[in-house]
C-alpha cells in the first residue's frame, strides 16, 4: 500500500494502531473458516469510535475497501480481508459504557466479548440472552453483524431481538445512531436491517442491548433415544403440546462420542441425545417437566436425567457447546455446516443427509438447535486422502440444497459471508437479490464495506434491474411465496 | 402516458375499479380510483401501470389506519388489498403461517385457533384491520411485552416494488440470516417502500389458562413504585397495561398465563413484590385500547424509555386537563385528546425527546405534522426511499421527513 496512505492512518490513529508488518498481517488472513485466506494490505486497531470514523474516512477518501473484524470466530468467511484493503479490528473498543437496569439495557462497545455482558449483570439478576457456542470469545460487534443465535434463542430471540440502538460509522465516514432506547422511533427500522448485514453496511461502534431478567427456575433434562428420528419426534411432541422450552437441542451418536471424548460431559451412550431446558416460575417448570418426561418416554426415551444443580447443568451444556471443536477427536478434518429446515421436515431431511453421506463414503455428525430447525451437520473427512476434501465440500453443498428444497434457509446463524454467496442465487431469485442490493446502495454506494461478501454478483448502484421472473422453486411448485 | 380507469379495468376487471369517495383516501387527500387486484401479479401490473402514468398509489388494507402519517402529496390510486385474503398455509407443526396481506386479523386468529395457536399481533377493529396494515403501521399493544413488537413476528415478506418487481425476502423458517432482513425494513414503513402482499408469521401456542388481575396504585408515586417492582419481580406476565384518564386514579391490569398453579404462584409473587392487594378483573379490560378509538379524537402514540413512563404521563397530565390513555410498560402510551388540544403536541414532543421518545399523531391531527422531527439517520432513510421508489409512487409525503 502507498506509504502516503499508511502515513495518513498513522497520523489519524497513532502509529501503534497501524499494522504493516507482513508477519503480523498474517494473523488476520482468515477467520474461523480457514480454507479462505487473504493477507490484507493494512490492519488498523482503533481505540475509540472517533478513530474508527477517522479510519473509515480515509478509506472513503482513498476508495479503499475495508473489512471490520471482531474476534475472527466467524464461520462463513465474513471477516476475510480484501487483498488491497484495510482490516479494521474492533477488539480494543472493549468497554462496557453503561448499565441501565431500570430500562433493562446495557451500552457496550463492539469489541466486548459476548459472555462478559452477562457476567457484568448476573449479580443483579439479569443476563444477555443470545448465547452462541463461541460466546466466551466472540464479540458483540461480530454477533450484531451475523445476527448470532444460540441455544436459548428459541425462546428469547436472536441478536436482532436484543439490539435497541446502534452507533454506526457509515461507509462515507459519517456517524449515525440507529434505533433508540425508547420503542418505535419514527421512521424505518434501520437498526433492524443493520443487524445481520455482515459488515456490509458500516461499522458498529456502540450498541445498546436489551437485558433479560434471570428466570426464577431453570431445569435441564437429558433424554437418551435410540435414533434421531425418535428424538425428533419428541421435539415435535413437546412443541406440539404448546410447551416453549428455553432450549431444545439434539446431538446424534457421532457428536455424542466426540463431545464425550473432548469434555467428559457424562452423556449416556445412545443413538441420539435430547437436551431440553425449561425456565420460568418454579411451579410451572416443575409441572411442564413432568409433561416433557412423559412425552419423551412416549417417543422412546430409555433414559432421562435431570441436571440437578447449576454445576451439573454447566457440564451438560459444556458438552453441547464444545461439539464443533470436539470433532477433531474423531476426524482429522471436518466442515461445519449451518442450514435451516422447517422443524417438521427434520426426520426426512436427516435421512436424506445420511443417504448422501453413505453415497459419498463420508460420515456426517449432526448437532442441532432442534426447536427452530437449525441443523449443524458436520461433514467429516481426511484431507490426506485424495479426493476426500472435494467430496466433503460437494456433500456439504448438497446439504444446503436439501435445506432449500425443504423450504428452509442456507444459514441460520453463521451468515453467508464468502462461503455461501453462490447459494444465495439458489435460495433467492434475481429480483429478490436486487432488492437487497437497493439497501446496500443506500448505505454504501461505493461498495467499500466488506465488498465481496453475501451477494453472488453485486449489482452496481444505479444499474437497472430486470423485471420479475418467477423463482425456480415457484415454477417447480415447491414454494408459492413467503 | 395517460392512464385511466379502463387501463386498470383491463388488469383487474371492471368490477374492481370504482371511483374513489372522500373516505377511501387518507384525510386531506383525494383519490381518483379504488383499484382492487385479485392476486399478486395483478398488484404488480396495477403498480407498474400507475407508475408509468406518473400516478401516486396508496396501498390500503381494511382502512382502519388511513389517517396515519401526513396527508399524501398525491393519492391517485387507492390500491385496495381486501381481495388478497387467503391464508396460504398454516404450518401448525412449524408454528408458522403464510398469509396474504388482505387477511383480516380476526379472521386469521380464528383460523389459527383451530390448532390452538395465535399470532401475537393486535389492532383496534380486528375484524377489519388486515395483517398487511398492522405490519405496515407496526401497530402493537399489550402483548408486545411478552412477544415482542410486530417485526419480531415477521419471518418473510413478499413485496411489490414501485417498478412492479415482486421480491421476496426472509423465509418461511423461524431462523434465517441469509441476506438482509427486509421484513424488518418493511414492517412499520407505512407502504412507502413497496406494497406488502404476503407475509410469513411466527405463531405461538394459545395459553391454556389465563388470569387477569388488577392493581390500584392510587397516586402517581405509588404507580411508579408498582411498575418498577413488577419489572424486577420474578414473574413473566403476558400482558400489562395502565388505563388512565384525567382526574382519575390509574388502573393497572396484569395478565398471567400457564398452568393454574403457575398462575396462582405468579399472582402471589406480584402481590408480594408490589406490596398491594390484587383483585381479579374481567378480561374485557383488554379492550381498553380499542375503546379509545370509539369516538373521534386526536390520537397520539407517545413513546419513552420504559423507566420514564411515569414522568411521561406526568408531562401529559400537566399539559392538558382532558385526556384518556392506555399505557404499556414497554414505554408506549396511546392517548386520546380533544381535537382542540393540538397545541400540546409540540411541548409534549420536547418533553419526550429527553428520554428518546416521540409523539406521533395516529389520527385526527388536522394540520399537525404527524411524526415530529427526524433524527440523524434521516439521510439514510431518504436514500433508502430513493433506491426503492425514486419516483415517489407510494404514499408520497406521508412518512417521516417528507418521505
Ligand atoms: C466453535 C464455534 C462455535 C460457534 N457457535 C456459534 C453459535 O452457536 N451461534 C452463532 O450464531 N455463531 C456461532 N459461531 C460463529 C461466530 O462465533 C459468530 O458468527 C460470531 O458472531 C462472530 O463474532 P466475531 O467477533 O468473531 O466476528 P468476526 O468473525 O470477527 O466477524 C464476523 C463478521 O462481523 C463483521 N463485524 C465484526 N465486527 C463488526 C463491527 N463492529 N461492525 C460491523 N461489522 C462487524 C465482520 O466484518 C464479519 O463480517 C461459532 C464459531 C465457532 C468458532
Amino acid at each position: 500500500m502507498d506509504q502516503r496512505i499508511i502515513d495518513a492512518f498513522g497520523r489519524a490513529l497513532g502509529a501503534s494502531c497501524v499494522i504493516t508488518d507482513p508477519m503480523q498481517l498474517r494473523t488476520y488472513e482468515c477467520d474461523g473458516l480457514t480454507n479462505f485466506r487473504v493477507i490484507p494490505a493494512l490492519v488498523v486497531i482503533p481505540t475509540c469510535a472517533a478513530d474508527v470514523q477517522a479510519a473509515v474516512r480515509i478509506c472513503h477518501d482513498e476508495r479503499l475497501p475495508f473489512v471490520a473484524r471482531g474476534a475472527g470466530t466467524g464461520l462463513s468467511g465474513g471477516a476475510l480481508p480484501v487483498a488491497d484493503g484495510v482490516v479494521i479490528s474492533l477488539t480494543r473498543l472493549n468497554r462496557i459504557l453503561e448499565v441501565d437496569l431500570a430500562n433493562e439495557c446495557i451500552v457496550v462497545e463492539p469489541g466486548v466479548i459476548n459472555a462478559h455482558v452477562t457476567r457484568h449483570v448476573s449479580a443483579a439478576g439479569y443476563f444477555y440472552a443470545p448465547d452462541p457456542s463461541s460466546q466466551s470469545v466472540c464479540t458483540i460487534g461480530g454477533n450484531i453483524a451475523e445476527n448470532a443465535g444460540g441455544a436459548h434463542c428459541l425462546k428469547y430471540g436472536f441478536t436482532v431481538t436484543h439490539v435497541l440502538a446502534l452507533d454506526v460509522v457509515l461507509p462515507d465516514g459519517s456517524l449515525v445512531t440507529l434505533g433508540g432506547r425508547a420503542p418505535d422511533r419514527p421512521g424505518y427500522d434501520l437498526a433492524g436491517v443493520f443487524v445481520g448485514s455482515e459488515g456490509t453496511l458500516g461499522i458498529v461502534t456502540r450498541a445498546c442491548l436489551r437485558l433479560v431478567k434471570r428466570p426464577a427456575s431453570i431445569q435441564t433434562l437429558l433424554a437418551a433415544f435410540h435414533s434421531t428420528d425418535d428424538a425428533g419426534a419428541a421435539v415435535g411432541a413437546i412443541i406440539g403440546a404448546g410447551i416453549l422450552p428455553a432450549a431444545i437441542e439434539i446431538m446424534d451418536r457421532l457428536s455424542i462420542v466426540a463431545a464425550e471424548a473432548a469434555v467428559h460431559a457424562g452423556y449416556p451412550e445412545c443413538g441420539a441425545l435430547l437436551l431440553v431446558e425449561l425456565d420460568g416460575p418454579a411451579s410451572e417448570v416443575d409441572a411442564l417437566m413432568v409433561r416433557v418426561n412423559a412425552l419423551c418416554s412416549a417417543c422412546g426415551a430409555w433414559e432421562q436425567r435431570l441436571a440437578a444443580s447449576d454445576d451439573e447443568r454447566a457440564v451438560v451444556w459444556r458438552g453441547r457447546k464444545a461439539a464443533f471443536a470436539a470433532m477433531g477427536r474423531i476426524s482429522p478434518n471436518y466442515i461445519v455446516q449451518d442450514g435451516v429446515i422447517p422443524r417438521t421436515a427434520l426426520a426426512a431431511v436427516l435421512r436424506e443427509i445420511h443417504a448422501l453421506g453413505e453415497q459419498a463414503g463420508l460420515r456426517v455428525a449432526n448437532v442441532f438447535h432442534a426447536g427452530d430447525g437449525n441443523l449443524h451437520p458436520l461433514v467429516l473427512y481426511d484431507r490426506k486422502v485424495p479426493g476426500q476434501e472435494h467430496a466433503a465440500e460437494a456433500l456439504s453443498g448438497e446439504i444446503l440444497r436439501i435445506c432449500i428444497r425443504a423450504g428452509g434457509s442456507i444459514t441460520g446463524e453463521h451468515g453467508v459471508g464468502m462461503e455461501k454467496r453462490a447459494f444465495m442465487a439458489e435460495m433467492f431469485a434475481e429480483p429478490d437479490l436486487d432488492t437487497m442490493q437497493r439497501v446496500r446502495c443506500a448505505f454504501d454506494p461505493l461498495r467499500l464495506a466488506n465488498p465481496d461478501k453475501v451477494f453472488p454478483r453485486p449489482r452496481l448502484c444505479g444499474e437497472k434491474t430486470g423485471p420479475y421472473e418467477p423463482h425456480p422453486l415457484e415454477v417447480a411448485g415447491v414454494a408459492e411465496f413467503f | 402516458m395517460t392512464i385511466d380507469a379502463t387501463a386498470f379495468a383491463a388488469i383487474v376487471g371492471a368490477d374492481h375499479v370504482t371511483p374513489a369517495q372522500a373516505a377511501d383516501a387518507p384525510p386531506g387527500a383525494m383519490a381518483r380510483w379504488v383499484v382492487a387486484p385479485g392476486d399478486v401479479a395483478e398488484v404488480a401490473a396495477v403498480v407498474r401501470a400507475a407508475a408509468a402514468g406518473g400516478l401516486a398509489v396508496v396501498p390500503r388494507g381494511g382502512g382502519t389506519k388511513l389517517a396515519r402519517g401526513n396527508p399524501p402529496r398525491r393519492a391517485d390510486v387507492v390500491l385496495a388489498l381486501h381481495r388478497l385474503d387467503r391464508v396460504v398455509e398454516h404450518a401448525h407443526g412449524d408454528m408458522t403461517a403464510t398469509v396474504e396481506a388482505g387477511v383480516p386479523l380476526a379472521a386469521l386468529q380464528r383460523q389459527l385457533a383451530r390448532q390452538r395457536q395465535f399470532v401475537p399481533l393486535e389492532s383496534h377493529m380486528p375484524e377489519r384491520a388486515t395483517v398487511g396494515g398492522v405490519l405496515a403501521t407496526a401497530d402493537s399493544g399489550a402483548l408486545r411485552l411478552r412477544y415482542g413488537p410486530p417485526r419480531d413476528l415477521v419471518l418473510g415478506v413478499t413485496v411489490v416494488l414501485a417498478d412492479g418487481t415482486i421480491a421476496r425476502s426472509g423465509g418461511k423458517v423461524v431462523k434465517n440470516v441469509a441476506g438482509y432482513d427486509l421484513p424488518k425494513l418493511m414492517t412499520g414503513a407505512l407502504g412507502t417502500l413497496g406494497v406488502l402482499v404476503a407475509a410469513t408469521l411466527r405463531l405461538y401456542p394459545s395459553p391454556e389458562h389465563e388470569v387477569t388481575i388488577g392493581l390500584d396504585p392510587g397516586d402517581p408515586a405509588a404507580l411508579e413504585r408498582m411498575l418498577s417492582a413488577l419489572r424486577a419481580a420474578p414473574v413473566t406476565p403476558t400482558a400489562v397495561q395502565l388505563r388512565l384518564a384525567a382526574g382519575q386514579p390509574a388502573a393497572l391490569d396484569v395478565r398471567v398465563a400457564g398452568t393454574p398453579a403457575a398462575c396462582d404462584e405468579q399472582i402471589a409473587a406480584i402481590a408480594t413484590a408490589t406490596a398491594s392487594t390484587v383483585t381479579p378483573r374481567d378480561p374485557g379490560v383488554w379492550q381498553a385500547r380499542a375503546a379509545l378509538w370509539h369516538e373521534p379524537a386526536l390520537m397520539l402514540k407517545c413513546t419513552t424509555r420504559p423507566a420514564q413512563l411515569g414522568a411521561a404521563l406526568a408531562h401529559l397530565a400537566a399539559l392538558t386537563p382532558v385526556w384518556r390513555a392506555v399505557a404499556y410498560p414497554t414505554g408506549i402510551i396511546e392517548v386520546a385528546l380533544p381535537h382542540a388540544a393540538s397545541a400540546i403536541v409540540a411541548p409534549l414532543r420536547q418533553a419526550l425527546a429527553a428520554s428518546d421518545g416521540a409523539a406521533v399523531v395516529l389520527a385526527g391531527g388536522g394540520d399537525l405534522e404527524a411524526w415530529g422531527p427526524a433524527g440523524g439517520d434521516a439521510a439514510v432513510m431518504q436514500r433508502i426511499k430513493q433506491q426503492f421508489d425514486p419516483q415517489g409512487v407510494f404514499n408520497p409525503g406521508r412518512y417521516l421527513g417528507g418521505i
